[in-house]
């Protein structure tokens, strides 16, 4: 492989690991590895510099390839552990005694984000990492607002509103779980699909 | 070489026919042997007269599937100064899902053999 092929198949494959972002790292770069030395056996096997050119012109596109390999391998934990962190912080922000009187809007607005964000991570994650996820943030959020309540001198909780709160938490438990269970029922990536 | 094209009936007759049957091609064609990537395309599209012509992102994916499921394991080797190559074959639970999978294929080919024979075009 000459320099300028090697320039082409580097700048190839950082898009590839650029398109993997947030997997497993030791799987991300094993991935990599074994594309890079693909590259050097399909050029080697090339006899003219069409034939050379028509090797990379063949590649798959990055995003497409690193989609089929997301659905094999998932996400890092790392990557799911911040993602759910990320949650559980909208989940809490979305507690309305936080809040003055009539900002109800405000926690709102953080619910929908932690219900979109649940349900983002059930969808990338899979159903365990969005059961996960739902189940923490609809916790953080019981927990928050019994600290909140118990800690506030001024408010007077009627059981219905208290019921009323569990229930629309579990609200994230569902959108979490039922999101990775849903991408399992869809159609994902399909590598087979140039066959 | 296989056609691509989208059949008149509007089904891809050869990617569905090919779907079903890549996995089983790529666990009869290793339990020959490990082989890499790239020879697993060639002689695969060798030994089916260039019906099944894979892509590298269509293979790699298909194998770490296989991989993760249990039935292929992998090892990277360095053959005197060449390039290190990550070769695949059969683990025990692959020549078993082989051998299952060849039943299922025959009882396949047979059945439906039964029922194509009868089709009046």
């Amino acid at each position: 492989m000459n320099d300028a092929e090697n320039n082409m198949a580097e700048l190839y494959l950082a898009r590839v690991k650029s398109a993997m972002f947030g997997m497993d790292k030791t799987a991300r770069d094993g991935i990599i590895s074994e594309l890079r030395s693909h590259i050097e056996d399909s050029l080697a096997d090339a006899p003219t510099q069409e034939a050379k050119e028509k090797v990379f012109a063949e590649l798959e596109e990055p995003r497409k390839l690193a989609r089929s390999y997301k659905a094999i391998y998932g996400y890092s934990r790392t990557f799911n552990t911040l993602l759910i962190i990320d949650c559980i912080a909208m989940a809490v922000l979305s507690v309305p005694l936080l809040y003055p009187v009539n900002w109800d809007i405000l926690a709102s607005l953080f619910f929908a984000f932690a219900v979109a964000e649940t349900g983002l991570v059930g969808y990338l994650g899979g159903d365990k990492v969005g059961l996960a996820a739902g189940v923490s943030t609809a916790t953080a959020r019981i927990l928050t607002f019994i600290i909140i309540y118990i800690l506030s001198d001024n408010y007077v909780l009627r059981a219905d509103d208290g019921l009323a709160f569990v229930i629309v938490s579990m609200v994230l438990v569902i959108v979490g779980y039922g999101m990775g269970k849903a991408k399992e029922k869809w159609p994902g990536s399909d590598e087979l699909a140039d066959l | 070489m296989a056609k691509k094209d989208k059949a008149t009936s509007g089904i891809e007759w050869t990617r569905e026919l090919k779907k079903g049957s890549l996995q089983v091609c790529l666990l009869a064609l290793l339990s020959q042997g490990r082989k890499y990537g790239f020879q697993i395309i060639k002689e695969l599209r060798e030994t089916t007269d260039g019906y099944i012509d894979l892509k590298e992102g269509t293979l790699y994916p298909a194998l770490h599937r296989l991989e993760k499921a249990g039935l292929l394991k992998s090892e990277w080797v360095t053959e005197g100064t060449g390039n290190p190559r990550k070769y695949y074959s059969l683990t025990l639970e692959g020549r078993k899902g082989l051998k299952e999978a060849l039943a299922e294929w025959n009882r396949m080919v047979e059945s439906c053999g039964n029922a194509i024979k009868e089709a009046k075009l």
